[in-house]
């Protein structure tokens, strides 16, 4: 069977969507690992990010501001986090789990009480920012340059991600704070409110990214675990990425690409199952995992709650 | 440093009075539960259900008679199977987050035999269980073998299994195992006589309960009074010493897993075979890491763990009469399973910070 140039693009551009949310929770939970702070709770804030982003957009109307009450209570849920797993030292594991249990309750109860009518209006404005010029290119305009202005936000979120902790001050001191906090914290760094930090952007990105998900993956409307294990994928992405910005970008694209093969799959002449296919990101995302083997570049810390000797 | 070796009898005295009060965990963790269950109460009151039916409601739907004993034992069930293979493994120093997946595979090796074999009457019951088990302890031995050959950590590989589990399952009911001209996703129900027996008629309660109470026990036992319990918890310790002994901390892995991920897989054979009756997509409502949350707040311990259990499984059928009589959310289930371990978390955390740990994991 022949394959064009069309299905290709297509193909690729629904990779490119896939991507986004993943990328975006993977881009946080970086920074928030970087500083040593191993946050299994993403999938939770994603999970709220979605919510609040659907709440925000049944209220004005407007997907901008979906996007971003969503980021709002992505970093809301976040900074209670963070008072548990930074201040509170409390086991990073342990709460990552109770608090994942404790999303999908909140949220849902959330979605009872506000979204019950709630409308939902054309998200087109969010949905789609054709570059110009770049857009009109054969298969990569259609893949890469006609997307949502979201991706393209992911895309210098990574860049700056990559300056930051390749050449500035601030990134130094963040690996820093995830490498050896009590060396940190001697040498005067404030290790606390930098990991609070960190862990409050991850709660913005995850956010951001259970906002795609609920207002341009699905329209504005919320279900329920609408994230569907995206935010454990996203620490595995993480880790695969070994905690680098831009390698983050391709391995969330790659599996963002296996995504896609259920919905482009069949023009692509591939007659797999759709639970398959979505479990495939899982399955690559775990064979990366063990194939790279010890993750000797992981930060020193990672995981340990600070507790000053 | 007071000199130990003088002792006064008024030391005695103390040290056994110590012995029997409440031990700091313990009512750290009774606090845990009442702030979390006032909480859960506040909430309702606070979506504007009257507090004082929906306290009566609760209590009578978990507890009020025999039917709502037996729905809190059957939600108890599967959580605390779960959470017993969770607390060997975390014990044995295998951060086993994979209960939902190991159940998962519990829940399609329970119908097997009956899809291999065909109908043969009551001789299923002890196969499918037996399947459910073996299947869930092959899941589990996966992140075993790959942590010993490509020393992968657990935890990532774990949580990923939960995921594949979940969409194998799904692509089993939606495909393979759906039965022909049928459109719902679920398989073939078992036959009458696989089904594990009723223990009071008119109610839910099946026999899956009282395994589940025996795997408790035999889970202590094994724990602390076998030898095979004493290297268990010295691999789990400390790896360093029991490499040090000669022990082989690689066989010891997958032991840990083997029994643990069985755990998880007798769990989802139980529910099959005494709630569900068939394999459906979507039956596990997180069950797998509700029975995590359940290992942890029950200190690792097998009782422990027995009482958390049956705390879960009383808030689930306390919710469901909410929800039928009041329409009260559902959600809130979610919410009461997720807040005491939050507040456990915070409260050892801080008494970690002012040098008093209560409670350590093994990493």
């Amino acid at each position: 069977m022949d394959i064009d140039a069309i299905t290709i693009a297509l193909f690729l551009a629904s990779g490119v969507r896939l991507c986004v949310p993943v990328l975006l929770a993977a881009l946080g939970e970086l920074v928030s690992e970087r500083a040593g702070v191993f946050n299994i709770g993403l999938e939770g804030l994603m999970l709220f990010g979605a919510v609040f982003a659907s709440i925000g957009f049944a209220t004005t109307g407007s997907p901008v501001l979906g996007l971003g009450t969503g980021m709002l209570g992505g970093a809301i849920a976040a900074a209670v986090l963070s008072l548990v797993i930074v201040m509170a030292r409390a086991n990073q594991i342990v709460v990552g789990i109770g608090f994942n249990l404790l999303a999908l309750g909140v949220t849902s109860l959330l979605r009872q009480v506000f979204l019950v009518d709630a409308q939902t209006g054309s998200v087109r404005s969010v949905s789609t920012l054709r570059l110009p010029g770049l857009s009109d290119l054969p298969i990569v305009g259609r893949a890469f340059f006609s997307q949502s202005p979201v991706f393209y936000a992911a895309l210098v979120i990574a860049v700056l991600l990559w300056v930051l902790f390749k050449y500035t001050r601030l990134g130094l001191i963040l690996r820093a704070v995830g490498e050896n906090a009590s060396a940190a914290d001697v040498s005067g760094i404030p290790v606390l409110p930098l990991r609070t930090g960190a862990v409050i952007f991850t709660g913005l990105m995850a956010g951001l990214g259970g906002a795609y998900l609920c207002i341009i993956a699905s329209g504005g409307v919320f279900v329920d675990h609408i994230t569907a294990g995206r935010g454990y994928l996203a620490i595995a992405i993480v880790i695969f990425a070994r905690w680098r910005p831009i390698r983050a970008v391709v391995v969330a694209f790659v599996l963002g690409c296996l995504e896609a093969l259920q919905f482009q799959g069949q023009y692509l002449g591939l007659d797999i199952a759709p639970p398959l296919l979505l479990a495939t990101p899982f399955v690559v995302a775990l064979l990366a995992w063990v194939l790279i083997g010890k993750a000797s570049a992981a930060p020193k810390d990672l995981g340990t709650p600070f507790m000053r000797s | 440093m007071p000199d130990r070796s003088v002792q006064s009898p008024l030391d005695a005295l103390r040290r056994s009075l110590q012995r029997l009060a409440v031990p700091l965990s313990l009512r750290i963790t009774l606090g845990a539960f009442v702030v979390s269950t006032l909480i859960g109460i506040g909430l309702v009151g606070l979506l504007g259900f009257p507090m004082g039916r929906a306290l009566q409601t609760a209590v009578q739907g978990a507890f009020g008679d025999v039917s709502a004993i037996a729905d809190t034992l059957v939600f108890m069930t599967p959580r605390l199977l779960v959470a017993l293979g969770a607390l060997i493994a975390i014990r044995g120093g295998m951060f086993n987050l994979g209960g939902e997946g190991q159940l998962q595979f519990g829940a399609i090796g329970a119908m097997i035999p009956f899809l291999a074999l065909g109908d043969l009457g009551w001789v299923l019951i002890p196969l499918c269980i037996v399947s459910g088990a073996i299947c869930g302890a092959l899941w589990g031995l996966i992140p075993a073998i790959l942590k010993i050959t490509r020393g992968s950590d657990e935890i990532i590989v774990t949580l990923l299994m939960n995921f594949i589990a979940i969409y194998f399952l799904k692509f089993l009911v939606q495909g393979p195992l759906q039965p022909e001209g049928s459109n719902f996703n679920m398989s073939a129900k078992l036959p009458d006589r696989a089904l594990l027996p009723t223990l009071i008629d008119g109610t839910r309660l099946h026999a899956g309960v009282l395994l589940a109470i025996v795997a408790a026990i035999l889970t202590w036992v094994l724990i602390h009074h076998t030898a095979f319990g004493l290297r268990l918890r010295a691999a789990g310790a400390s790896p360093r010493f029991f490499r040090l002994q000669g022990a082989k901390p690689g066989a010891m892995t997958i032991k840990v897993m083997l029994i643990s991920g069985g755990f998880g897989g007798l769990a989802g054979a139980v529910e099959v075979m005494g709630v569900q009756y068939r394999l459906i997509d979507g039956f596990s409502t997180g069950i797998g890491f509700e029975g995590l949350a359940v290992a942890f707040l029950g200190g690792l311990e097998a009782f422990g763990a027995l009482f958390v259990a049956l705390y879960f499984g009383a808030v689930n059928s306390a919710t469901l009469a909410l929800q039928a009589k009041l329409s009260v959310p559902s959600s809130l289930a979610e919410i009461m399973t997720g807040l005491p371990i939050l507040i456990l978390a915070v409260a050892y955390g801080l008494l970690a910070l002012k040098g008093k740990p209560v409670w350590t994991l093994t990493r």
